[in-house]
């Protein structure tokens, strides 16, 4: 990342820890640019929904996002309107997409806490990312492994899970082929 | 990325959290904002967002608000339709119907369908929507129903008048509009417009329509304009706003569709069908490829073209693999000395042709317990990919069809 000697920023995890970084980076959080821009003068932003574990992470996606956008940048302005420009592009986008999905590959509970630290501090790419890497975990799930999952305590009751099952019985199971097809025999 | 040491996932029975517990406590999923659980549930497959609802109150409660639903993708199955269905008391009414993603057979109950009705039809669809001719017991006219399998509603549509069910072809349009089209008139449903009634347009078509499809409100059709002995295909289009359907200023009306450029292309083929192709910017024309031009030449296999709306020029989208044909036709079945060497005369090998929007079935009368699928390449280039669907209930007579079908929440009747 070029470093333009441009202003720096700290921010402060709930648990007290303190984190400089160029306030480009900061600004992929909506939340932070609007303290930034609205609140003039922060020197340091305290962050009381995020801890140190898990804003070093935040930072290290903004970092790498930063980067990325600059360095496409600066690639299209050298290069502009030639075919290179589009197949030097091309390659970092893949190499974004490959960092983004090694990045993911974390635990469910750091998982989480990503997406509420990406939902908190307003940074769309990152709240993208992890729904996503979320979602994929409970595709193809059973109801009873998307519980344990999310580790939530069973609240439906059986008969409710067995109407509730009846009533949408396409989503839950395939079709019984011995019965139906005795129909039409 | 390798995970820190102390993130292990909390034991099953234990309740505790995992590793950040400094940021909550108790279940994860209790602290994620509804819209971030809302992000996480609109990137499943409709079918897991639903299976969803057995998991807990909170997800069961967002998964039935309308609002939400309709917001979920919807999902592409083929409902098979049989040609002569009825069901009896011991079975409630449901549907067939095919996933091609997951190629796995789904049952769709209409437990919803009035009691009195002993055979329903599925004929055509719109997103979320499904429109099936109802019979009822005892026997009276014949009524179209449009139905949300999924959400369990129905409303039935005003009536048509007996002489429409048994011929006409139904097809569905944008905002509700629903037309039924036999061979000298188009019956129009517009609720829009007129909420109670049908309205019927004159079809000035030189000879009775075949294969009517409806292409991003334009009117596709083939006519006959050929002789006796000898049929002579050709393509019309009208947009809908031409029936004064209330899509803008009525204008137009039924023109043939032709380019010089394309020569021949409408005499390779015997008995064509339309269907509607992906995009909803490309037509289909399905047909026995003919061997020669002789009258009685047999085919040698079905070919699908794809007309390109946009650049108005034909392609060869794919032809079915000769081995798969002679399932259809009965290889050796009945052998015409006078045909020459190699050449089988077959008796009715009709080919049934369904589908449309990237993806076409074949079902035929010899081939029993499956179907033939035809599934477009993602590049739209030449051949697609052929295989057999297997688990196709057993009939007596008739052989089925089917129609594609976005089921889902986005539209309710």
């Amino acid at each position: 990342m070029a470093d333009n000697g441009g202003k720096k920023i700290t921010l402060k995890s709930s648990d007290g820890e303190e984190f400089e970084v160029p306030e480009v980076v900061a600004m992929e959080s909506q939340t932070i640019r609007h303290v930034i821009e609205d609140v003039c003068a922060k020197n340091s932003i305290p962050l009381l929904n995020v801890n140190s574990k898990i804003l070093s992470k935040v930072i290290e996606y903004c970092k790498k996002h930063v980067a990325a956008a600059e360095a496409a940048a600066s690639k299209a302005s050298t290069e502009e309107g030639t075919a290179a420009a589009a197949s030097v592009t091309k390659p970092s986008d893949e190499d974004l997409k490959t960092w983004d999905a090694e990045f993911v590959k974390v635990d469910k509970g750091t998982l989480f806490n990503l997406i509420l630290a990406a939902n908190y501090l307003h940074i769309p790419g990152l709240l993208d990312l992890t729904c996503q890497a979320a979602a994929d975990m409970i595709k193809g799930k059973s109801a009873k492994e998307i519980r344990k999952f999310f580790n939530l305590k069973n609240c439906i009751s059986p008969e409710e899970e067995e109407e509730i099952r009846r009533e949408n019985q396409w989503a839950f199971e395939e079709e019984k082929r011995t019965r139906a097809f005795d129909a039409y025999a | 990325m390798p995970p820190s040491p102390s993130s292990d996932n909390p034991s099953p029975g234990s309740g505790e959290a995992s590793d950040d517990s400094a940021s909550y406590d108790g279940a994860p999923i209790n602290y994620l904002p509804p819209d971030a659980l809302h992000n996480i549930l609109l990137r499943l497959p409709l079918r897991d967002a639903v299976s969803c609802r057995a998991v807990s109150r909170t997800l069961r409660d967002s998964l039935s608000a309308p609002s939400f639903l309709s917001l979920l993708p919807t999902l592409r199955l083929l409902l098979l339709r049989h040609p002569r269905p009825t069901h009896g008391p011991s079975s409630p009414p449901s549907l067939h119907a095919f996933d091609p993603s997951t190629r796995r057979w789904l049952l769709l109950p209409l437990p919803f369908l009035p009691s009195q009705v002993t055979s329903f039809s599925p004929v055509s669809s719109s997103t979320s929507l499904l429109y099936l001719w109802l019979d009822p017991n005892p026997p009276s006219t014949k009524s179209l129903a449009v139905c949300n399998p999924l959400s369990q509603s129905y409303r039935l549509l005003p009536p048509l008048g007996s002489a429409w069910s048994r011929h006409g072809t139904v097809l569905a349009g944008p905002r509700g509009t629903l037309l039924v089209i036999s061979e000298l008139a188009v019956m129009c449903f517009s609720p829009l417009q007129n909420e109670s009634q049908w309205m019927k347009h004159a079809l000035s078509l030189p000879t009775k329509p075949r294969s009517p499809v409806l292409i991003n409100e334009t009117l596709f059709t083939l006519c006959d304009v050929g002789s006796a002995w000898r049929s002579q295909w050709k393509l019309f289009s009208c947009p809908l706003a031409g029936l004064g359907l209330g899509f803008g200023p009525r204008q137009g009306g039924w023109a043939p569709v032709e380019r010089h450029m394309w020569g021949d292309v409408f005499e390779i083929l015997k008995r064509p069908r339309l269907l509607p192709g992906s995009g909803g910017r490309r037509l289909l024309m399905i047909g026995g490829l003919r061997s020669s031009f002789a009258m009685d030449a047999p085919c040698s296999t079905v070919l699908i073209l794809r007309l390109d709306l946009e650049r108005m020029e034909w392609d060869e989208a794919g032809r079915m693999p000769p081995e798969m044909y002679r399932c259809f036709t009965g290889i050796g079945e009945i052998r015409d000395p006078l045909a020459g060497p190699g050449i089988v005369t077959v008796g009715n090998n009709k080919v049934k042709v369904f589908g449309g929007e990237g993806r076409v079935w074949f079902s035929g009368k010899r081939v029993r317990g499956k179907i033939a699928m035809w599934e477009e390449y993602e590049d739209g280039s030449t051949g697609g990919e052929w295989s057999w669907v297997e688990g196709i209930p057993g009939y007596n007579e008739g052989v089925y069809r089917g129609i594609v079908f976005d089921a889902g929440f986005t539209a309710m009747p």
